[in-house]
């Protein structure tokens, strides 16, 4: 088990494009983390960076304390399975699979029981005398996953394994790389845009925008607290009120609100709430942090229901259990409760992505 | 009863279109074939009047500088293509991946030897390669030749490698190939079928040069088609249809070849691709 170590890992393709800014991460030894954000970000660049097939333009990385700069991509052990299942179309699947251990010299008898061995292991048995062409993308991509797994690498790094692949497939591939990696204990990169595939595969996602790395922690803390307003946007709290922090109190348009941590300096802020951490009241009572909004639209989805609630100064989307049974009438007042622990305060001046 | 009628009618249009293919191909060589077997054919004639084996004969004589003239040609032709699959594969390379300032130059610089007459330049080569001693030589031969053979070898494997995905070799470095291990187990398979269309291509043209060769080998270097013209020039027809039929077998074969490759699904057709 590896650990991987990126340090002030920074690259550039030209003096404009800097497709991996300043960025250090570790990489927990036997875990799967997600390197997760929209396209273009730099995410198939940072699995290049530590595969070792694009040279960083400063940084360091390390594989369990030891640099990788001086080491071939082809002696490091970080195997790359790429985002479109890329099969040498000229070798039949057995022969693909085999490709590592060849390229290792392996004595072929053993090599043929490898193979075997891993393609039952990604339930392809019987599949090693097919030509790549007569898969189906779904066991192109096992295939692949299987070429890579032969050769038991340090690190398997994994471009966008999932999206190529229609839902339930997908689902299915989920369980199978998870599974994989829980019984081989590889230590695992993947790629995604996808924020719930991450959240669902992942011990630990690092969000990346722009070649900035922007928060890195286990899933959950995407959701309890994000680092910044652009990472609380991506998880989906859509939900801004702009406000002004006086030391513990926020004034905002819709009165004034109490926030349960408060370390940003006081001045211009955005409030953030994530669409069911609002709760919908009857009375007001004495509790502080309730505003009142109108209803704007009220849409029954099922187990939950999705309103939109204009309020004083902002839109607010607001999601509810159906429970209540009740939907709202366009344009009926409402009282909203934000609760103080669900309320994040991030600098005004923070741009949001 | 309709539809059979016209199924009948059909397969019969099929074949008469096939036979006119085959005979607007082939026809062009009848005169050959028949001049071969001749042994005397005089004007107002319409077949020879005399037949005779003397051409063929010719052929399997012992002594006969056709033999010599053969091995010439096939190791210049074969020395050729190789050459401009060497020089070709890494230029093909450059235009077919990689995008670069001035590529629309380099493109037209590469293809300028197949618009203008070889011929043309070759002139003043043939003084550069006298004062290196080239001139007359089989070596010289096979450089001067590399005219017309280069520009459709790079624009061929240009076209190869413009539908090639580089992260196949990537992916083989992550795999522990080094970097001559993916040349050799990755992108010598990957294009293969393309650069065998590219070699065959440099091969025929090489095959059929003639003024080149005449300019630069100047008579010493007897190819093929050099001793086609000699026997020409001296108006022994029966002996100059059997050279040009001899001179069309592996256009023939290469043809034949390699349209039963391009026409094999997903093969060497990509590599006619744009650049
Ligand atoms: N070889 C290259 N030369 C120049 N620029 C490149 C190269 N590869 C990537 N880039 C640029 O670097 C940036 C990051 O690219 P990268 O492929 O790493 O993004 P990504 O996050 O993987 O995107 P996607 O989700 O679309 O695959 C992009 O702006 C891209 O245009
Ligand atoms: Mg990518």
């Amino acid at each position: 088990m590896t650990q991987v170590t990126l340090r002030d890992l920074t690259k550039k393709y030209s003096s404009q494009v800097k497709a991996v800014d300043h960025l250090s991460l570790e990489i927990p030894a036997g875990k799967i983390t997600a390197i997760l954000g929209p396209s273009g970000c730099g995410k198939t660049t940072l699995l290049k960076l530590i595969a070792g097939l694009v040279p960083p333009t400063s940084g360091d990385i390390f594989f369990d304390g030891i640099s990788q700069l001086d080491i071939p991509a082809e002696k490091r052990g970080a195997v790359m399975v790429f985002q479109n299942h890329l099969l040498f179309p000229f070798l039949s699947v057995g022969d693909n699979v085999a490709f590592g251990l060849k390229m290792r010299g392996e004595p072929p008898q053993l090599i043929r029981e490898q193979v075997l061995q891993i393609l039952e292991l990604v339930q392809l048995a019987g599949y090693e005398k097919r030509q790549p062409s007569q898969l189906s993308g779904g066991q192109q991509q096992r295939a692949a996953l299987a070429r890579a797994l032969i050769t038991q690498p340090r690190i398997l790094l994994l471009d966008e394994p999932l999206s190529n692949l229609d839902a339930n497939l997908r689902e299915e591939m989920r369980e199978l790389i998870f599974n994989l990696q829980r019984q081989q204990g590889i230590t695992t990169v993947f790629v995604t845009h996808d924020q719930e595939e991450a959240v669902m595969l992942a011990d630990q996602i690092a969000l990346v925008f722009e070649g900035v790395l922007q928060q890195v922690g286990e899933p959950r803390a995407f959701y309890e607290r994000p680092a910044n307003l652009a990472t609380a946007r991506f998880f989906g709290a859509n939900n801004i009120l702009p406000g002004f922090d006086r030391e513990g109190r926020i004034d905002t348009a819709s009165g004034s609100l109490q926030i349960e941590e408060n370390q940003i300096p006081p001045g211009p802020v955005n409030l953030v709430i994530r669409p069911e951490n609002i709760r919908i009241v009857t009375e007001k009572g004495d509790r502080n942090n309730i505003i009142v909004g109108r209803v704007r639209s009220c849409i029954f989805a099922g187990t939950r229901t999705r309103m939109k609630i204009t309020v004083e100064g902002a839109l607010l989307e607001v999601v509810t259990d159906a429970s209540p049974l009740r939907c709202y009438q366009e344009g009926e007042t409402i009282l909203l409760f934000l609760p103080p622990a669900k309320l994040w305060a991030y600098p005004a001046k923070e741009s949001s992505v | 009863m309709d539809i059979r009628q016209s199924e009948k009618r059909r397969r019969f249009l099929t074949l008469g279109l096939v036979c006119l293919v085959l005979a607007a191909l082939l026809l062009p060589f009848l005169p050959q074939v028949i001049w071969s077997f001749s042994h005397r054919w005089l004007f107002p004639s319409l077949l020879p009047t005399e037949w005779g084996l003397r051409g063929w004969s010719y052929v399997f004589s012992p002594g006969a500088r056709l033999g010599r003239a053969i091995i010439t040609s096939l190791t210049i032709s074969a020395t050729v293509s190789l050459l401009s699959i060497l020089v070709g594969l890494p230029a093909g390379r450059a235009l077919g991946l990689y995008r670069f300032r001035g590529k629309t130059l380099v493109q037209f610089l590469i293809l300028s030897p197949a618009i203008v007459p070889a011929f043309a330049a070759a002139m003043g080569i043939h003084i550069q390669f006298i004062r290196y001693g080239l001139a007359d030589t089989f070596f010289g031969v096979v450089l001067v030749q590399l005219i017309p053979t280069l520009p459709y070898v790079v624009l061929i494997l240009g076209g190869v490698f413009s539908s090639y995905r580089i992260e196949v070799e990537e992916e083989a470095r992550t795999l522990g190939a080094n970097q001559l291990k993916v040349l050799w187990y990755v992108t010598l398979p990957s294009i293969l079928p393309g650069v065998i269309v590219a070699g065959l291509f440099a091969f025929m043209i090489s095959w059929g040069q003639y003024l080149l060769t005449l300019l630069i080998g100047g008579g010493q270097v007897l190819t093929l088609p050099i001793l086609l013209l000699n026997f020409v020039n001296s108006g022994d027809y029966t002996l100059a249809s059997v050279l040009s039929l001899i001179l069309i077998i592996p256009s023939g074969t290469i043809l034949w070849y390699t349209s039963r490759y391009l026409t094999r699904e997903g093969t060497a057709l990509g590599g006619f691709g744009k650049l």
